[in-house]
């Protein structure tokens, strides 16, 4: 749910990193917020526990210019990805435009990948949202381990349902494919948002 | 790149006279409460509006945090049985705030100082979310003419700027 103000000129997206416990959700955080430029970000929050894992959410406002002179903010969050933190995923996911999957290429994290996908499922229905019809790309992260799953196994676990997401293939901690993924997903809804905002044009059937 | 025939979720459109609405509401409230800071945030996490010390106010991280701590303890006082939750008050030794729902998908943060009491804010606080919720209500809902595709008329909706691919370049 995007959100326009018009006196601030100012258009909000919400972006929301799910998947796999520690899959590198947080890690894809901490990249963008290392390497992007400073005047095109806010603050990175974390609200981890002293084992790094994240407690509630992490939060980086990243913002760009693309609409007509409106500033446009893209507020990234990530969820807690252990089973225990459903309620706080839930809460996470309200209002959201665009979807990332992380999931783990490592062989021993297929079930954790699968769980976490369901529950993802499971939760934007909740909210009135499915992965089928919004903005989401899935995001095959450790590329750089040894002990991976081929590329075809995992599309074949992850990303075979009703509408293929287009794939990244990450390797977060050394930040492959970590913009290509932001910039891939921040298309995908600004397209959204651009084919249902758009006033219709004359002679054009709507 | 696959992102055809896909469905939006309801946008929310705040129009050129509401924010200053909002806005005018926000700063009599703090002049009559000695608030020192206080906003409208939107349950995704939105500021939508605010009104008094601008040093208070950030990118938007204070608005993602305030309305995830108001969400988690409503939902810890639900689980514990109690439905009637009203928001929640930090005491601070020198900063105090307040989180109040206006609606089910607004909040309305106020942010205080000692000796300026809670009572105090909260009795002038009932009375400007009422108004608040009026506006909120009271306001447009969706379409083509408050989106800013159509600002300049239907024939620059393809001054939206779709390119180049890297929205965010990396350093």
């Amino acid at each position: 749910m995007a959100v326009i103000n018009h006196e601030t000129r100012e258009v909000s997206f919400k972006l929301v990193y799910c998947g796999t416990p520690m899959g590198g959700k947080t890690t894809n955080l901490n990249h963008i917020h290392s390497r992007i430029a400073p005047g095109q970000r806010g603050d990175l929050i974390t609200l981890a526990t002293s084992g790094d894992r994240t407690l509630f959410f992490d939060f980086l406002p990243v913002h760009t210019m693309v609409i007509n002179g409106y500033r446009t903010k893209f507020m990234l969050y990530t969820v807690p990805g252990q089973v225990q933190f459903n309620a706080t995923r839930q809460m996470v996911l309200r209002g959201v435009d665009g979807i990332v999957f992380v999931a783990d290429s490592q062989l021993d994290r297929m079930e954790e990948n699968v769980t976490s996908l369901h529950g993802l499922r499971r939760n934007l229905e909740e909210n009135g949202l499915s992965l089928d019809t919004m903005p989401a790309v899935l995001q095959l992260n450790k590329r750089d381990l040894p002990a991976v799953a081929p590329v075809p196994y995992l599309e074949y676990l992850l990303n075979s349902g009703a509408r293929r997401l287009p794939v990244f293939q990450a390797a977060a901690s050394g930040g492959h494919n970590v913009f290509a993924t932001l910039n891939a997903l921040a298309q995908g809804v600004l397209r959204l948002f651009h084919q249902h905002t758009s006033p219709p044009r004359p002679g054009v059937p709507v | 790149m696959e992102f055809r025939n896909l469905q939006p979720s309801q946008n929310l459109y705040l129009g050129p006279a509401l924010t200053p609405q909002l806005r005018q509401a926000l700063a009599r409230f703090c002049g009559d409460s000695e608030v020192r800071y206080a906003a409208v945030l939107e349950e995704s996490g939105t500021l939508c509006a605010d009104a008094g010390d601008e040093s208070l106010r950030d990118s938007g991280e204070t608005a993602a945090l305030a309305v995830g701590a108001f969400a988690a303890v409503q939902a810890v006082a639900a689980r514990l049985g109690d439905d009637t939750f009203e928001g929640f008050f930090h005491e601070g030794k020198s900063r105090q705030f307040c989180l109040m729902p206006i609606t089910p998908r607004f909040l309305l943060l106020s942010v205080f100082q000692a000796p300026v009491r809670f009572a105090v804010v909260k009795i002038c606080a009932h009375k400007v979310i009422a108004g608040l919720r009026t506006t909120l209500e009271s306001s447009p809902k969706a379409g083509f003419a408050l989106s800013p595709l159509s600002l300049r008329g239907a024939a620059d909706a393809g001054d939206f700027v779709l390119g180049p691919d890297v929205l965010f370049p990396e350093d």
